[in-house]
């Protein structure tokens, strides 16, 4: 159609460049109001206390981010540290490593959860990749040899015929998770998986008690997270206090679980109220009216068009 | 819907085999204002797959480079977008950008099982103007897309309204219901869009979606993300590593 025959009538090849025009506008304003919360340093019984999570999957296995929207996403839930643990592999760890540090971000723990029919674990501070067709007891001596942390991840009753042996050559578990809050239907109860902590104290086995949010897609990374107690946000550091047990969690309800001095140290003095939601809250009324109108844009980008 | 073509020039729609208002205007004609549709390709076929395939593909070889980068173009933004705003509840530059590069490789996927598919079952078709015909679509899963997005960004509790739509299987069910209309829209791709005869189209539609199916379980595969949760440790240690 020439121009003349166009000019002063609306087309669907007039209205989709619009709609590309309103996107790169919000997308700019988006990215400029796209800022990490302040955030001082807290320090708790002469440790600096970290928030940490320890549990997060990325697109290379069934997540939606790349390991550097992970990084950003932890940048903006606030965390000083997040372990990327991808289901049997480990190389996005890596890629979100080099990223965070490239770019300033939170510290990043390289780790990889073994995933198999009859355990899932995680390993956190690994070097190299471990075999997930490997027996556990193999699994867990590999990783302690590379240094590195050993989770019982999600420990519900249909893994414990493996996990309850294993028990003592755990290195912490997870004791807090987002099946608290509704297990959606997967059969797996989150009280089983306080009941394996509760039960490794009571046979002497103490684990170290970890809440993170097996991160996949949406908001929520960090929706759950350990408050570790370290020297400093340093990957060595963090890990050394997870090998120390020096963690302490809370479960929906505010039960706090860990090592009862730490606990006794925030209940005399708290830490600021973590974010336990999975809301998506506009930093002003720009940014929602931008929002609002990218996703109208969006709608008219598919909708409208010159067809040819 | 309005009218079935878009059209750029009267001659072109004379060439077009269908609708009424453009191919009615004469080649010599001063062009007429009305029949540049409002609706895209891609919200046509939506709706009428067959039909609107029909339409286009009768002048699928005007279709260049071009028309491929801009729907890949659209492809990109739309799961930049969708990710950026289920993380973020905004769009923010570096979401978009990073998606549409790690996700990259779908795009990428489907030009090339489309384009397999086209060499195999119809050889004498040129492979660009397929690929920009098949491109088109994908309206079904920006609709996923945006449906996901919305409801992340304007709904009160998104964990609440999630967990819901899980529990009564209406997310799955939604899923599903794309994925099928999306075979349906392929199908109507191969048979009205390309003009390929029943049995051409099957065995065009079993090799694009053979490959596009066993590129991705072939890479979780290969990764040995599946072969211990299925069946528990065993001789295929170390794949992968």
């Amino acid at each position: 159609m020439s121009e003349q025959g166009t000019r002063g009538i609306v087309t669907g090849g007039r209205l989709r460049i619009a709609c590309a025009g309103v996107i790169a506008i919000t997308t700019v304003i988006g990215s400029i109001e796209d800022r990490a919360p302040e955030k001082a340093a807290v320090t708790r019984a002469g440790w600096r206390v970290l928030e940490v999570d320890l549990h997060s999957h990325t697109r290379f296995a069934d997540g939606f981010l790349s390991p550097f929207d992970l990084v950003i996403q932890a940048r903006r839930r606030g965390l000083d540290a997040l372990a990327i643990t991808d289901h049997n592999i480990l190389f996005p760890a890596l890629i979100g490593r080099w990223y965070s540090r490239a770019t300033g971000g939170p510290t990043i723990l390289v780790g990889e959860e073994i995933t198999t029919r009859d355990y899932h674990v995680h390993a956190v501070g690994l070097s190299e990749r471990i075999d997930a067709s490997l027996p556990l007891d193999r699994v867990i001596e590999e990783a302690h040899r590379q240094g590195a942390i050993m989770i019982a991840a999600h420990p519900v009753k249909r893994f414990w015929p493996l996990l309850v042996p294993a028990r003592a050559k755990f290195d912490a578990t997870e004791v807090m998770h987002p099946l608290a809050f509704g297990n959606r239907g997967s059969g797996w109860r989150w009280e089983e998986m306080r009941e394996y902590y509760l039960d490794a104290r009571a046979a002497g086995q103490p684990l170290g008690a970890v809440g993170a949010s097996d991160y996949h897609f949406f908001s929520p990374l960090g929706v759950v997270r350990t408050l570790v107690f370290a020297k400093s946000d340093g990957e060595a550091d963090v890990l050394d206090a997870l090998r120390a047990g020096r963690t302490v969690v809370r479960d929906a309800s505010g039960q706090a679980y860990g090592d009862p001095e730490l606990i006794a140290a925030l209940e005399k003095e708290p830490v600021p109220e973590q974010p336990q939601d999975y809301d998506y809250r506009g930093a002003g009324v720009l940014d929602r009216a931008a929002r609002t109108l990218a996703f109208l844009a969006l709608l008219g980008l598919v909708l409208f068009g010159r067809r040819r | 819907m309005a009218t079935e073509t878009g059209d750029d020039s009267p001659a072109t729609a004379a060439a077009s085999p269908a609708p009424a208002t453009a191919s009615a205007v004469p080649a010599t004609a001063s062009p007429a204002p009305a029949t540049e549709s409002l609706w895209s390709a891609e919200a046509a076929l939506l709706v009428r797959p067959f039909r609107t395939y029909r339409a286009l593909g009768g002048r699928r070889n005007e279709r260049t480079w071009r028309d491929v980068a801009r729907s890949l173009a659209i492809e990109g933004v739309l799961l930049g977008a969708f990710v950026s705003l289920t993380t973020a509840g905004r769009m923010v530059a570096a979401h978009v950008l990073y998606t549409a590069v790690f996700w990259g490789f779908l795009p990428m996927l489907q030009v090339g099982a489309t384009a397999a598919a086209v060499r195999l079952f119809a050889p004498r078709e040129r492979v660009v103007p397929a690929v920009s015909l098949y491109l088109e679509g994908l309206g079904p899963y920006y609709v996923f897309y945006l449906a996901l997005s919305g409801l992340c960004l304007f709904v009160p509790d998104v964990y609440w309204f999630v967990s819901a739509l899980l529990r009564a299987g209406a997310l799955p069910l939604y899923l599903l219901g794309t994925i099928v209309w999306g075979v349906v829209i392929t199908w109507a791709f191969l048979r009205e869009g390309l003009g390929l005869s029943r049995g051409r189209a099957a065995g065009a539609a079993g090799v694009f979606y053979a490959i596009f199916v066993g590129v991705l379980l072939g890479w979780y595969l290969g990764w040995n993300q599946i072969q211990p949760q299925v069946v528990g440790t065993g001789p295929w240690a170390g794949a992968g590593s």
